[in-house]
């Protein structure tokens, strides 16, 4: 099995643009991940009629199918009832949509950490459910749930290979386009296993002290 | 709707696919998960390292990536291997990697005094693991590997990229038919039905697991072990 | 089987259609199967595609049918698998099927990992686009976004000769031509063959008309299969004597646009960019 370095090294500037397309769908997709999880999250706390049951179907309906069903869903399927969004942003949105269930349950977990003295006091005081959960619950619960969160972006990172079915030339897409018309596979596999290794790996190696470092006030 | 029903037969041969890839998956993940769970509670550094480094690559490495290396790769390496076959390889290294997780904290879970016990009464290394830690350690990990079987049936979906015909590749074939043949374009109905009858198979499993955890819970002596969520897919 | 010498062989493929043509033995491999597995197009009308009942349906069908009818002894001795543009040939290497019949385009990138038989016609690219699309000639496409499948001839000739142009990679022709719809690209590029047909059914679309990336169709083959080669050849250069080519077309194509196709299984490739 030859190893053709310099096929390789012609196809560095495609692969670059895939990673750079990569970076970009999954900064997007963390960011309104995100939101939708702190949005999601408070409405289960605050219990709001009707909005509080979309969600947990919501969350439901995304953990139990899989991620690639609903990629082709939003990008095949919704421009039939009208929403036609481009590869990119169809990408984006599945990714965030998937990422945004987790993120309301990781967020959800850290409320309801939260001792309830809290929430007392803070009615107690005269603040509202909603100032309470801007002002004290939600900060308190994204430190207490900031783990979870970053191995939900991790893992958000690690799936944007998925949008390389719909024809995405992100990372995994241009290698996937190459191995398709140029056979060489053994180089662009080679590229993808140290290139997703390397960045999960050491993100993943991030997160674990960032959590280390949270704990440090609750070690004696 | 009636494209639904006119193409049933074909939906079951996807869905037979599926259940049948998920089925051996499950197999050979617990072949895997068990050995590398055990070896990564032997006192050996070496040995802890390597399982780690095994378990950290498969489940850092998109799973789409892992199944595309075994479908490319192989013939590379002149083994030939049928689409199949090479999807139940990446996903059943995949499922043993995330096993070796779950049956690892089963056994760390088990309270340390059951194995001193065992040790002080004369029991060999291997009897200690076949006779007391591991029935209670299956036991245990039951509601998690439910809860992995769920990301198992899920994660068959990914051979539809490389040509088996599983259920949604099955929604795919229905859907490029009536869109060359009749110029009509079922996309979301043939999609939004292949969700809800994967909602369907997956939350049943996610609430037999839940099921399983409360009831374990009750009567539990050790940890809970943490349910694999489709986060970490 | 028939079980003649080579040279008697030879000799009975040139002695003409009066006498039953024998083609060499069966590699044993092959025999041993009892079916031949050929792994075909079923999104490529008219040349592979699924029937109004759902079967199996097109010309290159008819040939693998038509080769498994000489090699077995009936055509349902044909097991036959959908392949597409990208698994076609890992499929082949992979030994789930063990010859191609899928609108195959000899380039040398495949040919490095596969062997070609001897090519039973040409076929040219076009492309499609709305009729009221300013697109009139292949190089308007400059600046617009062209949709096109993964691992055909078209991706290879772009990434050649418009490196820098913006390509949509779907995997099916269906998934393409539901983009070109949907307005997701400006032009959907593929072989001409299959754009005719999509042309012709729907009015809301037109051929930009301007030839390129000609090459001829092959049968694809695993490397170092000398024996399984020699058949292949020997069936094809019958079917052409047996003038079965023009039969299948007359089957699967509608009159007014049946000479396109008939010039491209019988008439030398053309030149074009």
């Amino acid at each position: 099995m030859e190893f053709d370095l310099d096929y390789l090294m012609r196809q560095i500037p495609a692969l670059r643009a895939g990673l750079a397309l990569t970076v970009q769908a999954s900064a997007l997709a963390i960011l309104i991940s995100i939101a939708i999880g702190l949005v999601g999250a408070s409405v289960r706390t605050l219990r709001l009629p009707g909005l509080a049951h979309l969600f947990v179907a919501y969350v439901e309906l995304i953990r139990n199918t899989p991620l690639l069903v609903q990629l082709f869903f939003i990008f095949f399927g919704l421009p039939a009832v009208g929403l036609t969004l481009s590869l990119f942003w169809s990408g984006v949105l599945a990714l965030s949509l998937w990422a945004g269930a987790f993120q309301t349950e990781n967020i959800r977990g850290g409320l309801a950490a939260v001792s309830p003295g809290l929430s007392e006091a803070a009615r107690a005081v005269g603040l509202t459910r909603a100032q309470y959960l801007r002002l004290i619950g939600l900060p308190l619960a994204v430190r207490t749930g900031l783990p979870a969160m970053l191995n939900t972006c991790v893992s958000l990172i690690k799936n944007s290979a998925y949008l390389s079915a719909i024809g995405v030339q992100e990372l995994t897409g241009v290698a996937f386009d190459r191995i398709a018309s140029d056979f060489r596979a053994f180089e662009m596999l080679a590229v993808l296993l140290v290139g997703y290794l390397s960045v999960v790996l050491s993100l993943s190696f991030a997160v674990r002290g960032i959590e280390y470092r949270l704990q440090a006030p609750f070690r004696r | 709707m009636t494209l639904i029903i006119e193409n049933l037969p074909l939906f079951l041969i996807g869905l037979r696919a599926t259940l049948i890839l998920a089925a051996i998956t499950l197999a050979a993940s617990t072949i895997i998960g068990v050995t590398l769970g055990v070896l990564a509670t032997l006192p050996s550094r070496a040995i802890r390292l390597l399982v780690a480094l095994y378990v950290e690559t498969l489940r850092d490495i998109p799973l789409i990536v892992t199944i595309f290396t075994i479908f490319f790769g192989a013939p590379f390496a002149g083994v030939p291997l049928e689409p199949l076959p090479a999807v139940a390889i990446g996903l059943s290294l995949w499922g043993g990697a995330n096993g070796a997780e779950i049956v690892r904290g089963g056994i760390q879970s088990v309270p340390a005094g059951q194995a001193e016990a065992a040790t002080a009464l004369g029991l060999y290394r291997w009897q200690v693991y076949l006779k007391v830690l591991l029935p209670q350690a299956l036991r245990a990990v039951l509601p998690a590997y439910t809860g992995l079987l769920a990301l198992i049936v899920q994660s068959t979906s990914l051979g539809a990229l490389v040509g088996v015909t599983e259920f949604l590749k099955a929604g795919g074939l229905v859907i490029e038919r009536s869109t060359v043949m009749q110029g009509i374009n079922p996309s979301f109905q043939i999609y939004g039905f292949v969700l809800l009858v994967y909602f369907a198979i997956c939350s049943t499993l996610s609430f037999a697991s839940r099921r399983l955890n409360r009831r374990l819970s009750a009567g539990a002596q050790g940890r809970a072990i943490s349910v694999p969520d489709a986060s970490r897919l | 089987m028939l079980r003649r010498s080579l040279p008697a062989a030879c000799l009975a493929l040139f002695a003409g259609a009066a006498m039953a043509q024998t083609l060499p033995p069966l590699p044993a491999a092959i025999r041993d199967q009892g079916q031949l597995r050929v792994g075909v197009r079923c999104d490529q009308p008219p040349y592979g595609f699924r029937g109004p009942d759902g079967g199996f349906a097109g010309v290159e069908v008819e040939m693998a049918r038509q080769m498994a009818a000489w090699a077995f002894g009936s055509a349902d001795k044909a097991d036959l698998t959908c392949v597409t543009a990208e698994n076609r040939i890992p499929q082949l290497n992979a030994r789930r099927v063990d010859l191609l019949i899928a609108t195959l385009g000899v380039t040398p990138e495949r040919a490095r990992v596969i062997d070609f038989s001897d090519a039973y016609r040409w076929g040219g690219s076009d492309m499609l686009v709305r009729k009221d699309s300013p697109i009139r000639k292949l190089d308007d496409v400059q600046g617009r976004t062209v949709i096109m499948l993964r691992g055909t001839t078209q991706a290879l000739w772009f990434d050649a000769n418009m490196p820098g142009l913006n390509s949509l990679r779907l995997n099916t022709a269906a998934d393409a031509l539901q983009a070109l719809l949907q307005g997701r690209g400006d032009a959907y590029a593929h072989d001409a063959a299959t754009l005719i047909v999509i042309a012709a059914r729907d009015q809301s679309l037109r051929l930009v008309g301007e030839p390129f990336a000609v090459s001829d169709a092959a049968v694809g083959v695993r490397k170092n299969e000398p024996e399984w080669m020699a058949w292949i050849n020997a069936a094809l250069a019958r079917m052409k004597a047996e003038k079965l080519y023009d039969t299948w077309v007359e089957k699967w194509i509608p009159a007014d646009i049946r000479p396109f196709y008939a010039e491209a299984f019988n008439a030398p490739k053309p030149t074009a960019r």
